[in-house]
């Protein structure tokens, strides 16, 4: 059975069937999987991807709407297989158009049994050395990703640990001068320091937003945490946080999942947060569990204001804010962190909504984990 | 009066020191110096601090020129006379790796420095009442 999984499939395109009948006995002679005989170069193409072949031996002169040499470009660079050309003639002009494609050789009809052997094997090896610089390609990208993902990361925490230090100093001194001569000197003085101290203390909100989401992957503490206790901890966090409003979360009895538990609080707090603050009624929040196969989804629902569906694309992106800042304050990042601590855990997160009535917010987390 | 030292290199930080002291309404003598080279000389009395007051406790800042607040930290507390005074953290930093830091080297405390003005007056009114009032200091001779 290996044996036969391991040997090499070959297509053949060749409109005279006699020929591609007797191409296929020797090549199964010398042990080749002929997976595949095709009169024409649009249905060889077509079945690549499915039956992934390891070369493809064809006439140079098809039937059909692409001609062989058309044909032999479109499987080298889309597909980067081997091709062999089989031909009638190897005149002049016929050696011309072949010499655009960069082949692995070519077979002069009647063709010899042991020339097409030969061209196959060499075709085949020279392409296994393709894979393994590709293999190296792909590695070496792989690398490169994986360090640019670590210097954006620690790019933005020294940035935002930077920027906080002379942030510190204008908040800091405008709020003494706000302090000691706060309406002593004229109203516009004092609305401009007004102006001063608020956007400080914007900037001051935004650097520590970003400084969490970008801790958010550095942290990798993974451990069994049960969401029930997590779901009560962060309703009683948000109350306190809230004294005197009138909030009510359910939650249906949730699962222990496997995840980092600090994170996973941030998760649900941001998302029962958002469902009260977008709210103009009493906030009524539920929260829900249920298992696909390998995915856990949850579902933290609201009776607010709602999202126009439209915005669903940028709802995640951080800093993207879609309501008055006066009347819904922030700065944008609360999904944006909520998706990135999804993600971290091999999951997703999106919502349905109907405006004026509310919003449903899911996000999923794979119960088998092995990625990490 | 207490005597207190601050060890602090930002100019803008030093007088915010002082005036949130002003604003707890406690007056103290407190001196400042700007560097960690600086801040040794002026504990072991050397050079032009021949005339300095041993203070009470110590404010230092981690990151100070020459000889950064780490090294400070741990020559202080070192040195058979000065290890008795404490010496209280004042960074902007709230990295762990500071933090376990500093007290692997005995600092007495840690705290971050906050960027609201109130809360760093909250602060300084905190130490002000537990160093001063709370806490018996020993008697440095």
């Amino acid at each position: 059975m290996e044996e036969f999984v391991n040997r090499n499939k070959i297509f053949i395109i060749e409109d005279e069937s006699i020929i591609a009948r007797d191409l296929e006995s020797v090549l199964s002679g010398y042990d080749y999987n002929v997976s595949g005989i095709f009169a024409n170069a649009e249905d060889a193409i077509s079945k690549i991807t499915e039956n992934n072949p390891d070369l493809v031996l064809m006439d140079i002169t098809l039937r059909g709407n692409i001609d062989g040499i058309e044909a032999a470009k479109r499987i080298k660079k889309e597909y980067s297989l081997p091709v062999i050309f089989l031909t009638a003639f190897d005149d002049d002009a016929t050696l011309k158009k072949m010499k655009d494609i960069n082949h692995d050789g070519y077979l002069v009809k009647p063709f010899e049994e042991e020339k097409l052997s030969y061209f196959v094997q060499n075709a085949l090896s020279k392409n296994k050395n393709g894979i393994n610089e590709k293999d190296k390609r792909i590695k070496y990208l792989e690398n490169r990703l994986n360090e640019a993902v670590k210097e954006l990361e620690q790019f933005s925490y020294i940035a935002s640990h930077d920027l906080q230090e002379p942030l510190r100093m204008i908040a800091s001194y405008v709020q003494l001068l706000q302090k000691r001569y706060g309406g002593k000197l004229d109203p516009e003085a004092d609305e401009f320091i007004n102006f001063a101290v608020d956007g400080s203390k914007r900037m001051k909100n935004i650097i520590n937003d970003l400084l969490t989401y970008s801790n958010i992957s550095v942290n990798t503490n993974f451990e069994t945490v049960d969401l029930n206790i997590i779901a009560a901890e962060t309703i009683n966090t948000l109350k306190t946080n809230k004294p005197g409003s009138k909030i009510s979360v359910k939650y249906s009895e949730l699962p222990a999942i496997f995840c980092n538990k600090a994170q996973m609080q941030m998760l649900f707090y941001n998302l029962i947060d958002n469902a009260a603050k977008f709210n103009n009624n009493i906030p009524e929040i539920s929260i829900d569990y249920s298992k696909d196969g390998n995915t856990q989804i949850f579902s933290v629902k609201d009776n607010g204001i709602g999202i126009d569906e439209n915005y669903s694309g940028t709802i995640f992106e951080i800093f993207r804010t879609l309501n008055n800042r006066k009347e819904y304050p922030g700065t944008g990042a609360g999904l944006a962190i909520c998706r990135k601590i999804a993600e971290n855990h091999g999951g997703n997160i999106w919502f349905t909504s109907s405006p004026g009535v509310g919003s449903t917010f899911y996000f999923s987390i794979p119960v088998n984990q092995d990625f990490r | 009066m207490a005597e207190i030292l601050l060890i602090e290199d930002n100019p803008g930080d030093i007088l915010l020191t002082l005036e949130a002291f002003k604003e707890c309404g406690q007056k103290h003598n407190i001196s400042s110096v700007k560097d960690g080279v600086e801040a040794l000389k002026y504990l072991q009395k050397e050079n032009t601090y021949s005339n300095s007051v041993t203070p009470d406790i110590i404010l230092l800042d981690l990151n100070l020129p020459k000889k950064d607040g780490r090294q400070v930290l741990e020559e202080i507390k070192k040195d058979e006379k000065l290890k008795k005074i404490p010496v209280i953290i004042l960074s902007t930093s709230k990295n762990e790796n500071d933090i376990i830091k500093s007290y692997e080297l005995n600092a007495n405390c840690y705290i971050a420095k906050p960027v609201e003005l109130e809360h760093f007056i909250n602060i300084i009114s905190e130490i002000e009442k537990f160093w001063f009032n709370t806490v018996k200091l020993p008697v440095i001779s």
